[in-house]
């Protein structure tokens, strides 16, 4: 077969938004999970007590640390009762273990809309960056240097 | 790239999990016509007994891979906790990350109740864990211990789904072993009576059944403690070796010929500095 269909065919599985029935499990576990326990507790208590939670974990959600720095989430673990557990998804493919690395600086441009938006703003001559992102005016680039 | 899991709550809490990269290759060769592996089958025979005061687990000791034995004598009764402990069938791996994280949920629960753990907490710990994963984590499990309720016993299906009788066999093995424990059980057994029994229901398994064999692993769990008793019958010792021990020369050399390697290369010594930048 071509190497045409290879790619017809890997990009056809690679855009399928699950490739096992625990991928879906693994995805949309917690989500579940909270919802039935916040409906228990709204009829138990009153809408208020997890309508409340819910405001405290989307608080907690928003302190970050900056991107690439792993983050305690003391506070939401606690919300949540995980800080006292342990399961497959804490120690199985740690984010924080992860092989590729995370390019901090366009994280950080991506965070704070600094990013250049449309190719129009590239001017002539100016070198393509290796990741096919366009650079930015003010930014350093690399000169295009001769190996020695 | 990582996938993101387009969860917001799972990306704020830094969650990994189970990596799928292997099975979406997996689907590109079977799309592009090679043949993917089948799963292969699993044999075991584990079982456990309660008796006057306390709990025996037993188990065989093959593990196998299709039609292969792997491990004449592997391990399959698993630690929880020191009071409670744990035989596996099924996926060997699956067992023993299983009955490991469990044992660490129940160390975390101990340490934050400062009492110490109770079988059935154990039990619903994997219960709530094997459903989850809705079968996919294949661990058939007999869990025993001894508590502050005394001895309990209970068998733990891949799916979840859960018994509690007085004596359980699981595994390939498990309608030998049965067969055992349905003609020769009583209530009120002496250890030494509950021993013979468990010692009889795995050879009745290692005998009769292809996927289990090697020797009988046992565990007493009462209330002073627990006792090991790896290896407590091997039955399928090797009994004949042969042993290939020849003197030096037993195979004479009829023609030798020596070629130097500095005939076929030339080797060169680098005399420039070392390049650093």
């Amino acid at each position: 077969m071509s190497d045409a269909s290879l790619r017809a065919v890997s990009q056809r599985v690679y855009m399928q938004p699950s490739a096992h029935p625990v991928e879906d499990i693994q995805k949309n576990w917690l989500r579940n999970q909270i919802e039935t326990e916040h409906y228990a507790l709204g009829r138990m208590y009153g809408k208020h007590l997890p309508m409340q939670i819910r405001m405290e974990v989307d608080i907690l959600s928003q302190v970050q640390r900056l991107p690439g720095l792993p983050n305690s989430n003391l506070g939401i673990e606690t919300i949540l009762g995980r800080d006292d557990k342990i399961d497959f998804e804490d120690y199985l493919g740690d984010p924080r273990m992860s092989e590729y690395s995370v390019d901090m600086r366009a994280v950080m441009e991506k965070r704070l809309g600094l990013e250049v938006r449309s190719p129009i703003f590239a001017g002539e001559g100016v070198q393509q960056r290796r990741d096919g992102q366009l650079p930015r005016a003010g930014v350093a680039q690399c000169k295009q240097v001769a190996l020695l | 790239m990582r996938r993101s899991s387009g969860d917001k709550l799972r990306d704020a809490l830094g969650l990994g999990g189970f990596s799928f990269d292997n099975a979406r290759r997996n689907q590109v060769l079977a799309l592009k016509g090679h043949m993917i592996p089948k799963a292969r089958k699993t044999g075991t025979t584990i079982v456990g007994v309660i008796y006057e005061g306390g709990v025996v687990l037993g188990a065989d000791t093959r593990a196998t891979e299709g039609d292969t034995v792997a491990d004449k004598n592997c391990e399959k009764i698993h630690y929880i906790a020191d009071n409670i402990w744990c035989c596996g069938a099924g996926t060997s791996a699956d067992t023993e990350s299983t009955t490991a994280l469990i044992s660490s949920q129940l160390e975390l629960h101990r340490m934050s109740t400062g009492k110490q753990p109770r079988v059935v907490t154990a039990c619903t710990m994997l219960k709530r864990m094997l459903f989850r994963y809705q079968g996919h984590v294949s661990a058939a499990l007999v869990l025993g211990g001894v508590d502050c309720t005394g001895p309990s016993l209970y068998t733990v299906y891949p799916h979840g789904s859960t018994d509690s009788l007085p004596y359980v066999t699981m595994g390939s093995g498990s309608l030998a072993a049965m067969a055992v424990f349905e003609s020769e059980y009583k209530s009120k057994m002496t250890l030494e009576e509950a021993k013979a029994l468990v010692h009889a229901a795995i050879m009745a398994g290692i005998n009769n059944d292809l996927g289990s064999g090697g020797s009988v692993d046992m565990m007493v769990i009462n209330k002073d403690g627990n006792t090991p008793l790896r290896n407590y019958d091997r039955p399928n010792l090797r009994k004949f070796r042969q042993d290939y021990i020849f003197p030096r020369g037993t195979a004479t050399i009829l023609s030798e010929k020596f070629t130097p390697l500095s005939s076929l290369v030339t080797i060169e010594t680098e005399t420039s500095a070392m390049q650093v930048s």
